[in-house]
């Protein structure tokens, strides 16, 4: 007989030798040699059923871990930036098209193609002594050209 | 009689040294002329009709069209003058109808430095005063089923 049964467990798995056993001792061994294989036929039962296996799923766990690993060392090595842009391509991609957007903007309302001339005519004086003159401008567009219409009356 | 010979003698030396002065102090006026300008003058028939635009109008394009708007679609060239002048030249131009266009540099203004220009054509007269580089038109005579526009632009010589 076994002061604890974790003697027991331990003879049924073959940690310990099973010699000088008595009558008892057997049926105790037997017994948890029984329960033993119950559990592993559970076990099996459930791995053919299509339960998870959390041992494989930590192998995968540490596989793509590595395989992550091993893609930004890769990335590292063609250059800097292609390794920022890799990793975090959103982080990176989204502030640089804003600037873009951003200056290019600027650059439109800033230049506005070419400078616009200043065709600002102040007009002192004018005389005929036929026709009709009128001077046609628009102060509110320097760029606007000033006319200044001579027409004759006959031809209206 | 001695008084009256001192007294014109005073009067002439006051006359020399008012005339000195006058030289001397009209000497940097006359050294700081007013400067040469380039003055263009372009005589453009422009009327309604198919757009057309004389490629040496091209640079003019945005000013014709913010000016004359959908007055005129054709634009033509059909004399052009442009020169180097001092103040007080004349750049000429022949009208279609053989009338003398004379666009005149005046110099400058000194306190904005815009450039004064006169007009003669015929008996039409306007005295004008634009910016570095600007441009006015004239316009309002009927040529072959359009109207006359004559461009005048003035610029200082940089060089």
């Amino acid at each position: 007989m076994f002061k604890t049964k974790r003697n027991a467990m331990r003879v049924a798995d073959g940690d310990l030798p099973r010699d000088a056993l008595g009558a008892a001792g057997q049926a105790q061994v037997a017994a948890f040699a029984k329960l033993s294989a119950e559990v592993r036929g559970v076990e099996a039962a459930r791995a053919s059923a299509g339960i998870p296996d959390f041992e494989m799923m930590f192998a995968g766990v540490e596989a793509r871990v590595e395989a992550e690993r091993r893609e930004a060392a890769e990335a590292a090595q063609t250059g800097w930036l292609a390794g920022v842009i890799g990793s975090r391509p959103l982080w990176v991609l989204a502030p640089a098209g804003a600037m873009i957007m951003a200056l290019a903007l600027g650059w439109v309302l800033m230049s506005g193609g070419e400078p616009r001339p200043d065709n600002t005519c102040f007009v002192d004086s004018y005389d005929a002594d036929k026709g009709s003159i009128f001077v046609d401008q628009n102060p509110d567009d320097p760029a606007a050209a000033t006319v200044i219409w001579v027409v004759d009356e006959e031809e209206g | 009689m001695r008084c009256d010979g001192a007294r014109v003698l005073r009067a002439v030396l006051a006359w020399l040294v008012a005339a000195m002065v006058v030289v001397v102090l009209g000497a940097p006026a006359t050294a700081s002329a007013d400067p040469k300008a380039v003055v263009s003058v372009t005589v453009i028939h422009a009327k309604k009709g198919p757009p057309h635009l004389n490629a040496a109008l091209k640079p003019m394009w945005d000013t014709l069209r913010q000016t004359f708007g959908e007055k005129f679609a054709y634009y033509e060239i059909l004399n052009q003058a442009s020169q180097k002048v001092d103040s007080g030249a004349p750049v000429d131009v022949k009208l279609p109808n053989g009338q003398r266009f004379a666009a005149i540099y005046n110099g400058i203004t000194p306190d904005k430095g815009l450039l004064r220009v006169n007009v003669e054509m015929g008996e039409f007269r306007t005295k004008v005063r634009i910016h570095d580089g600007g441009v006015f038109f004239q316009a309002g005579q009927k040529h072959d089923g359009g109207t006359l526009i004559v461009a005048v632009r003035a610029m200082l010589d940089k060089n």
